[in-house]
């Protein structure tokens, strides 16, 4: 567990500050620029809060689709981090979908659908809200 | 290579016009840099001719390369040929003045052509309705001039440095995506799904046409009563007519108006009126509809070559670092939405 207040409720703070009394004090180009700063601040925040969960959630959904055992898998790959889980399970159906293997397949299209919500919630969480 | 500073440019780029506009003396008033893209700089140039066919004040926009140009766009001596050739057709563009194609005056290839009025900014344009006249008559008259724009085909003596017309346009973008994606490394499966849609769904080779792959609301220029000039010509190709249109009306370029289908400013049937009035034939629903979804897909791509782009000691750009992660999951939704499994009525089952 990291040190309290935790790096995203420093960042949010940090976002806080530069949109309010910091922000108020520049000009129209500073004021953009400011923008872009306290968004990325609130996608770098907003990650850090979601941890691992939203990787080991799609890596969990794309293991179920190609049916792979975890301890399998973990067999299969020694050490293996969620993270390289994930994307030799997403390297593998990205080839099933461009050979024509998975063409209409109502499974797949929910579990992109999924993946690309997940995406969202981190980068614009209120537009997730509205899907 | 590194940008002269403006100062030092100025006598070298007084130089180049004199000798162009046959003036005994041209005196630059005014020399200041654009907001421009990633892809190019422009500058601001007032300048005044002392004799000849140009006589008097000039105002102009000086275009170059920024330090960091995107590869698969076209270079600036091939771009001005495309403004001319679309001056040519009757299209309203700034009128293309002098081109320096080699390094010799400026360090670098540069062109002038004349500043016309106005804005570009979409969201600008979007939000402010007192911008560009009314605004039935503006997607009208967007439609007619990209009918102008496609009246320009293959083959083209100018035009030779274009890739040859592809035979079968759709096909051909699938393609290109699927490389552009394999060249960043990383699998894209929601994207490879909207692509193997349109693999299957592509409609059959049509006419070929000069298309400018990014005619859109914030590449056009508007005053208070209507527009100014059409812009950013380096990305022109061979292709489907019908591409332009779809990523004219594409949901991701109306900036926040989803119900204004005409990139955000108008019904859709104003611009398709004004396209089918100057085309002289109706256009394809079906074709559009097929390349408003290729739109997205393009656009995905594009926004996360341009987060790779900030990626292991490239370019520090925050702008583009929040374009290759904001974007993208958005249009993936998107296009998952237009690709339903029941829409896949050409699957081999």
């Amino acid at each position: 567990m990291p040190e309290r207040p935790d790096g995203a409720h420093l960042l949010r703070l940090a976002r806080a500050s530069l949109l309010g009394d910091l922000g108020a004090a520049l000009g129209e180009a500073e004021r953009y620029t400011a923008r872009l700063i306290a968004k990325a601040m609130a996608i770098a925040a907003q990650e850090l809060e979601a941890g691992e969960a939203p990787a080991e959630a799609e890596r969990a959904a794309l293991a179920k689709l190609f049916r792979e055992d975890r301890e399998e898998a973990q067999a299969l790959v020694k050490a293996e981090t969620t993270d390289e889980a994930l994307q030799r399970l997403k390297w593998r159906l990205a080839a099933e979908i461009r050979g024509g293997e998975r063409d209409a397949d109502a499974r797949v299209h929910a579990l992109l659908r999924e993946a690309a919500v997940a995406r969202l919630e981190i980068v614009n969480p209120s537009a997730a809200e509205e899907t | 290579m590194s940008l002269a500073p403006l100062a030092e440019s100025r006598p070298a780029i007084e130089a180049f016009i004199a000798r162009h506009a046959q003036a005994r003396a041209v005196r630059v008033l005014e020399l200041r840099p654009l907001s421009g893209g990633a892809i190019q700089e422009n500058w601001r140039i007032d300048a005044e001719v002392s004799d000849g066919p140009f006589a008097g004040t000039l105002a102009l926009v000086l275009r170059t390369d920024s330090p960091s140009g995107v590869t698969d766009s076209l270079s600036r001596a091939q771009e001005f040929a495309l403004l001319r050739a679309a001056w040519e057709a009757g299209v309203t563009v700034p009128e293309p003045l002098w081109l320096s194609a080699g390094p010799e005056a400026l360090g670098r290839p540069f062109y002038l052509m004349r500043r016309v009025a106005g804005t570009a900014l979409g969201r600008q344009l979007v939000r402010d309705t007192a911008l560009g006249g009314e605004r039935t008559a503006l997607a009208e008259r967007l439609g007619r001039e990209l009918a102008r724009i496609h009246s320009i085909r293959p083959p083209q003596v100018g035009l030779a440095f274009l890739d040859p017309a592809p035979r079968d346009p759709a096909l051909a973008e699938v393609m290109r995506l699927r490389r552009q994606i394999d060249v960043m490394g990383r699998p894209r499966p929601a994207l490879e799904w909207g692509l193997r849609w349109c693999e299957l769904h592509a409609p059959a080779p049509d006419a070929v046409t000069l298309t400018h792959r990014d005619f859109r609301t914030g590449n056009y220029m508007v005053d208070a009563r209507g527009l100014t000039g059409i812009l950013d010509w380096e990305f022109c190709a061979w292709g489907d007519p019908m591409s332009d249109l779809g990523w004219f009306c594409a949901a991701c370029w109306r900036f926040g108006r989803r119900d204004l289908e005409a990139g955000g400013i108008a019904p859709r049937a104003a611009f398709y009126r004004g396209y089918a009035e100057a085309a002289g034939r109706e256009l394809e629903a079906g074709r559009v509809a097929f390349w408003e979804l290729m739109a997205h897909l393009r656009w995905a791509v594009i926004a996360l070559q341009q987060g790779e782009r900030t990626l292991g000691g490239g370019q520090a750009s925050l702008d583009l670092a929040l374009t290759g992660r904001v974007y993208p999951p958005e249009l993936e939704g998107a296009i998952l939405e237009m690709t339903r499994p029941e829409r896949w009525t050409h699957a081999h089952a």
